[in-house]
Formats: structure tokens, sequence, C-alpha cells
């Protein structure tokens, strides 16, 4: 049996005393930490973004010299032209998200807005990730069916009117579509999801306070 | 110019590291981690105290960035599971033999992190008005919610003692 009494507050000043207290920060490592780079969910999701606002770029790049080059192929025009279309969409989104997270977080307003607006940014962002995902690859599939038809002579019409390439798309989409929303999900479930769903439990233990 | 901010905010961080120790031994375990905190919080303050314009105490200013970083920090998958283990072993230490502040950080390290947030500016002497507005919720609440996290922390005591 203990009869010990606990008081709070000055049994927490002894702990901030004994734990908290040491004061031997030196110049230099407050300079170096300064000067490094962020290592926020943020940071990482802004450097994926710029990775893949680099490839789309490059992607749009190469369509371009592409359609360049196959002025006289109007066919081949409309196949990559719509998919340099659709990259120039995505490139756009890409880039506006990447803007709202380089200014998006106050890291000096209150606690719940902080947290809140942090889930926001990083949930679109991973959003946009999934998108990209469920996107590029099923589009690129049928692009390169299309092209590659076309190429051995075969009109969009006539690639589309033939049952047995068309059952090969109809099939790839039905395979591949599911499969790449789920192995976009389960990444992104496997990098962020409990750091995600702790934030999301802050959020709202802060607000039923409210 | 941007020499004497340097050296100014460097004196500020010095004079009140106690403040960043003191969350980031709240909230994270591991070592990687911890100096990763510690780093995002140097960082962090550093882009935001160009727009500090002393509306609040530097100190305060700097609790307020220290716990957003820390509660919105991404702790590594792995190292989490370390961090679970070390807690275990730290909650089947016998109490009996730990002294009442020992204990109480021990306590503290097991309510939630909101609650941990609340009852850590309430002990530093934090009125309820500033916490609520670091928070960002509402004064009365904050009485209320106090009350019962000291409530709790006194009885989780008790109990581990006599128990």
């Amino acid at each position: 049996m203990d009869n010990r009494e606990l008081d709070l507050f000055k049994d927490w000043q002894k702990l901030a005393s004994e734990k908290f207290s040491s004061n031997n920060i030196q110049k230099q490592e407050i300079m170096d930490a300064i000067h490094k780079d962020s290592n926020s969910t943020i940071s990482t999701l802004k450097k994926s973004l710029k990775i893949k606002i680099m490839w789309v770029t490059a992607f749009i790049t190469l369509f371009s010299t592409w359609m360049l080059f196959s002025l006289d192929r109007p066919e081949l025009l409309l196949i990559v032209g719509a998919m340099n279309a659709s990259y120039f969409i995505a490139l756009l989104l890409l880039v506006s998200q990447y803007k709202k997270m380089d200014s998006g977080l106050d890291i000096t307003s209150n606690t719940l807005a902080t947290m809140k607006k942090n889930l926001n940014l990083i949930s679109n962002a991973l959003k946009i990730e999934h998108t990209w995902g469920l996107f590029t690859l099923p589009s690129a599939l049928i692009v390169g069916i299309l092209v590659s038809r076309h190429y051995n002579g075969y009109t969009i019409m006539e690639t589309f009117s033939d049952p047995s390439y068309l059952l090969k798309i109809i099939i790839m989409m039905v395979i591949i579509l599911p499969l790449a929303f789920i192995t976009t999900n389960k990444m992104n479930k496997s990098a962020f999801g409990k750091y995600i769903d702790k934030l999301k439990e802050n959020i709202t233990r802060m607000e039923l306070i409210q | 110019m941007s020499n004497q901010l340097n050296n100014e905010y460097v004196g500020l961080i010095q004079e009140n590291e106690g403040i960043i120790h003191k969350v980031i031994g709240l909230y994270v375990d591991d070592k990687e981690d911890r100096k990763d905190l510690f780093q995002e919080i140097l960082l962090q303050a550093w882009k935001s105290y160009k727009n500090f314009k002393g509306q609040s105490k530097f100190s305060t200013w700097l609790y307020k960035v220290a716990l957003n970083t820390a509660l919105t920090f991404h702790k590594k998958e792995s190292r989490q599971k370390e961090l679970v283990n070390q807690e275990s072993v730290q909650t089947t230490t016998h109490h009996e033999q730990r002294e009442n502040h020992e204990m109480l950080y021990t306590l503290i390290k097991q309510i939630n992190e909101v609650d941990r947030m609340l009852i850590t500016l309430h002990l530093d002497g934090y009125k309820n008005t500033e916490i609520a507005d670091i928070a960002g919720v509402t004064t009365n609440h904050v009485n209320v919610k106090i009350d019962r996290i000291k409530s709790k922390l006194i009885a989780d005591f008790k109990n581990e003692t006599n128990g």
C-alpha cells in the first residue's frame, strides 16, 4: 500500500526541469536545421507531385513532337492529340494543387485549423495521385493499341468495329481499371493510412471539445 | 538585416528550447523521429518567424508552432511499432519504485494526443482562454475538459500506487 499524493503542478515542474530543460542547442544546429529540406508530409507529397509534373511535361513534349511529325496522318493526330490534351489537363490540375500546397498551411494558426488544413491538402494530393494512377495506365494501353493498329493500316473506326479488338479493350478495362484502383488505393493507404486516421481522430477529439 | 534576423531567431530559440524538448518528449519516442521532429519544428518556426509581430509572447507562439508541427508530424510506420513496444515496457514497470514526476510523465503520455496538449499547456500555467485560442476550441469546454483530464490523472495515479 502506497499513500503518495500527486501534486500535478509541483510534479510537472519537477518533470520539466529534469527532462526538458537542457540548454545546449548550438547556433550551428539551428542554422543547419533551417537550411535543410522539410520532412513534413506536405513536403513529401509536394516532392512527389513535382516529379509527376516533370513526367507529364516530358510526355506532353514527346506527344507534341510526335504530332509535329505526323501532320500528314489525321487519324494519328487525333489519337495522340486527344492523349496530349488529357495530359495537358492533368498538368494544369497538378500545377494548381502544387501551388496550393506551397502556400496552403499556416503553422501559426490554431491547432484545429492546422490539422484540418493539413488533412485537406494531403487528401487532395492523394486523390490526384489516385486519379493519376487510374487514368494513365488504361489510357496508355488504349492509345498503344490504336497507334499500333494505325501503323498497320487500320483506322480508329475499324479497330473499334473489330469485335476481337473491342473485346481486348473491354477486357483490359475490366481487369486493369479495378486493378489500378486497388493498387493505387493500397499504396496510398500503406504510406499514409495510419497517419490520416490519426489526424482524423485528433480532429474529431478536438471538435468534441467545441 | 538577414543576419540580424538570424541572430535574433537563434537567441530566442536558445532561450526557449525547453519548449521544443518538451513537445518532442511528449509526442515522439523514437530517436530518429525525435531528430526529424526537432529539425522540422525549427524549420517551421523559422519560416513563420518573419511574420511574427510580437502579438503574443515568443514562448507562446513557439509552443503553438511546436504543437502544431508535432500533431501533424508523420511518424514512420516501422518506428511506430517500436514506440508501442517501448510504451508497453514503460507501463509494465513497477510504479511503486518510481518517483511521482516520472509516473506523471508516463500517465500523461498514455492519454490521447489532444488531451495531452491541453493538460501540458494547463500545467505550464497557460490560462484557459489562451489554451482555447491555441487549440481553436471554446474556453468553456476547455475548463470542463481539463478538470476531467486532471481527475483522470489523479485517479490513474492512485490506481497505480495503491493497486
